[in-house]
């Protein structure tokens, strides 16, 4: 094989011959809950590799310029829809899966929905108490710290500006960084190895303690005997058939990656919860135009800044709705720009002068993953009555509050667009453009499907992580999640991976 | 709950159609189905450069004359092209090229559902507008006409389509560094020295309202 370009970390694109390996534990992923399963495992002295279906990017690897970065650090090249092609669902590929091209937002689960967790969805040992020193763990190792006043670019003081003319609630957001060069193209990769990311503050760690990493390699079932795990089946980048024989698997390739592999796998599924349940927060983009001034939200730190004001965490609330900056560089500013034609391109040439919001729906909505034509997943979702309230409710908010901004126009991307210059004109702002396809969509946090908790009725793993039925096989990732967040999810997935891989050490070292 | 039914014990697991039926439910009638049949006939008499049909590794050549057309439209100047400081034409920017490229890495099922879609867009949707030619053979304001109609269709999966069209359009426009003066974008900065750019004191709004005294 050629010599890796990280110690540690193989390329499938350089098998000479098919690969079998015995090991210990094989972790699936090496995202954001991947990572700490494989560092956890290895600093227990366990024999462990993870599969990646990405490649290995280096800083140096990261151009910021979307046309190129988009298909490398994107599942299905930054194309991945839900089935009836409403909502985009951005997902990461490559070591270090999405906390690699994230915005590095660090929220912990929200207390109330621990407790959600605890009480309707029966997890044990996740009460704030327990999680408390997994949370503190994560952001020590993260470094996580609260954004400075002096760091929210313009885009994000937009926000900011309205949130306090609106006496709205809101505040500066916590992020994972050091180093930061605040070039704005965090969503492309970080050039400048700023982000504290799997990549860089948790995967080196495993490595050094004695794992490895197979990068381009997809994994394609997992070996059980309908009692317990053997293995994993996958194939390399260039063909190559690989096979690990392992005691533990650790299912943490995404709540869409996961929960196709174990369909795939043909797992004991009797109450037909594999793949359900599926949660995305769905989000819209609001423009706001201040064709006062230049805003050059391409800037400077890209998330910074959220309001609250309609968001709450309990279950049934009707203030579900998490607003944030969404400042896009130019090939996702002209997608996401309504129209076609000399129209577009008039508001294209505006762009200097654009505020994009976002409006992000803790969503109530059970989508489903399945399997679809040539193993690829299909995601069904269709968003209830109540979540497309709470996404108009979201659509307007954000308008008001680049009205209250300052904003000149306000422009709803929906077909025909709806232009709001004025608070009296909000009412413009209908229905209409929360239907489906009503207005572009995209969701970049998938969660659920494999969810935890102690009846095998309505969860597919037990609170430890490990399937109810199959022993030696565990999840790691956001497909533990028995709801919405309502938040960015890294730090949760982090937490709950730590949380749960002393299970994993102990099933490995069995 | 408006998400389906759980899968049933007959389909657990099994292979799902997916898109693929979705976008065969595109037939609004039969409309696809002949459409299908006539793009199959109709898929020569297109003019297109042999040295670009020579480079293609996905489209086919009545295909990417499609592709240049809708992109074309899609991506239509605001002022005439031969204007001072005028923004390139999607020809010279090669989105075709592009998009070409783009569907020669992606999957089986996403090259499917395109090839699906550059038919249906030649030969079905202009006849379910009222036109009687294909696309590329319908002058300027009849093409808007069409791709306007797909864009605010009262079928989601039709609109869903277009935003698919637009996406792919744009990515293979706004990737070229001469598209960046239309939107006073300064490009990439990894190439450039930082000097300066760390220091907080160069973002372009930098103070908190708190700081100014309210805002």
């Amino acid at each position: 094989m050629k010599t890796p370009r990280t110690p540690g970390v193989l390329s499938g694109k350089d098998l000479e011959s098919d690969l079998v390996l015995d090991v210990d534990a094989v972790v699936i992923g090496t995202g954001a809950g991947g990572s700490i399963a494989l560092r956890e495992l290895a600093r227990a002295g366990c024999n462990v590799v993870a599969l990646e279906e990405g490649s290995d990017h280096l800083p140096e690897d990261f151009d910021q310029r979307e046309d190129h970065m988009l298909p490398e650090l994107f599942a299905e090249g930054g194309g991945r829809m839900t089935e009836d092609l409403a909502i985009t669902v951005l997902q990461g590929r490559g070591v270090g899966g999405s906390t690699v091209h994230n915005t590095n937002l660090c929220k912990r689960t929200p207390t109330e929905i621990l407790d959600r967790w605890a009480q309707k969805h029966a997890v044990l040992g996740c009460s704030v108490a327990e999680m408390e020193p997994s949370f503190a763990a994560i952001e020590r190792d993260l470094h996580v710290t609260r954004i400075d006043d002096d760091d929210i670019n313009a885009n994000n003081d937009a926000l900011r500006r309205g949130v306090k003319t609106l006496g709205w609630r809101g505040g500066n957001l916590s992020h994972n960084r050091d180093g930061c060069a605040r070039s704005g193209f965090c969503e492309l990769g970080c050039a400048y190895n700023g982000k504290n990311n799997a990549r860089k503050s948790v995967l080196p760690v495993a490595l050094s303690a004695g794992a490895r990493i197979y990068c381009d390699v997809r994994a394609l079932r997992v070996l059980h005997d309908g009692i317990r795990v053997s293995g994993i089946e996958a194939r390399a980048a260039n063909g190559r058939s690989v096979k690990i024989r392992a005691r533990v698997v650790v299912l943490a390739a995404s709540a869409v990656g996961s929960a196709l592999l174990a369909l795939q796998s043909g797992i004991h599924d009797p109450h037909y919860q594999l793949g359900q349940k599926l949660h995305i927060h769905p989000g819209a983009a609001i423009a706001g135009y201040f064709d006062d001034r230049n805003i050059d939200g391409w800037r400077g730190i890209p998330q910074s800044y959220e309001c609250t004001e309609h968001l709450d965490f309990a279950e049934g609330s009707d203030r579900r709705v998490w607003i944030t900056t969404a400042f896009a560089h130019p090939i996702g500013a002209a997608t996401m720009t309504p129209g076609f034609g000399a129209a577009h391109m008039g508001a294209m040439r505006r762009y200097r002068h654009l505020v994009a919001l976002t409006a992000v729906v803790h969503d109530e909505t059970e989508g489903v993953v399945s399997i679809g034509d040539a193993g690829r997943p299909v995601l069904r979702y269709e968003m209830t009555p109540g979540d497309r309230a709470q996404m108009l409710k979201g659509v307007r908010a954000a308008a008001e509050l680049l009205l209250a901004a300052g904003a000149t126009e306000v422009a709803v991307p929906g077909v025909p667009p709806r232009i709001v210059r004025t608070r009296a004109e909000l009412g413009r702002i209908d229905e209409d453009v929360v239907r489906p396809h009503g207005m572009p969509l995209t969701a970049v946090h998938p969660m659920g499907t494999l969810r935890m908790g102690e009846d095998p009725f309505t969860s597919v793993v037990k609170s430890t992580g490990e399937h109810h039925h199959l022993r030696g096989l565990f999840v790691a990732d956001g497909s533990l999640f028995p709801s919405s967040l309502g938040g960015p999810p890294q730090i949760s997935i982090y937490a709950f991976a730590l949380h749960i891989s002393r299970h994993i050490v102990a099933a490995a070292r069995a | 709950m408006s998400v389906p039914p759980p899968r049933s014990p007959a389909t657990n697991g099994a292979p799902d159609p997916g898109r693929r039926r979705v976008l065969r439910a595109l037939g609004l009638g039969g409309l696809a189905s002949v459409a299908g049949a006539i793009a199959t006939i109709r898929t020569t008499g297109y003019e297109v450069d042999p040295a670009r049909v020579a480079k293609l590794r996905f489209l086919r050549p009545w295909q990417l004359v499609v592709v240049d057309a809708a992109a074309a439209r899609i991506c239509l100047a605001d002022v005439p092209y031969d204007a001072p400081g005028a923004p390139p034409t999607p020809r010279e920017v090669q989105v075709g090229e592009f998009i070409d490229a783009f569907l020669a890495a992606a999957s089986e099922p996403i090259q499917k559902d395109a090839s699906s879609l550059f038919g249906f867009l030649e030969h079905g949707w202009p006849l379910a507008c009222g036109h009687l030619h294909r696309f590329t053979a319908l002058d300027a304001a009849a093409q808007d006409h069409v791709l306007g109609s797909l864009e605010s269709s009262r079928l989601g999966m039709l609109r869903g389509c277009f935003h698919g069209l637009k996406s792919m359009v744009m990515m293979g426009y706004y990737r070229d560094p001469r598209t960046w003066g239309v939107l006073g974008y300064d490009g990439p900065l990894v190439n450039r020295p930082l000097d300066g750019w760390t220091e907080k004191r160069h973002l372009p709004v930098v103070k908190s309202p708190e700081k100014q005294g309210g805002s």
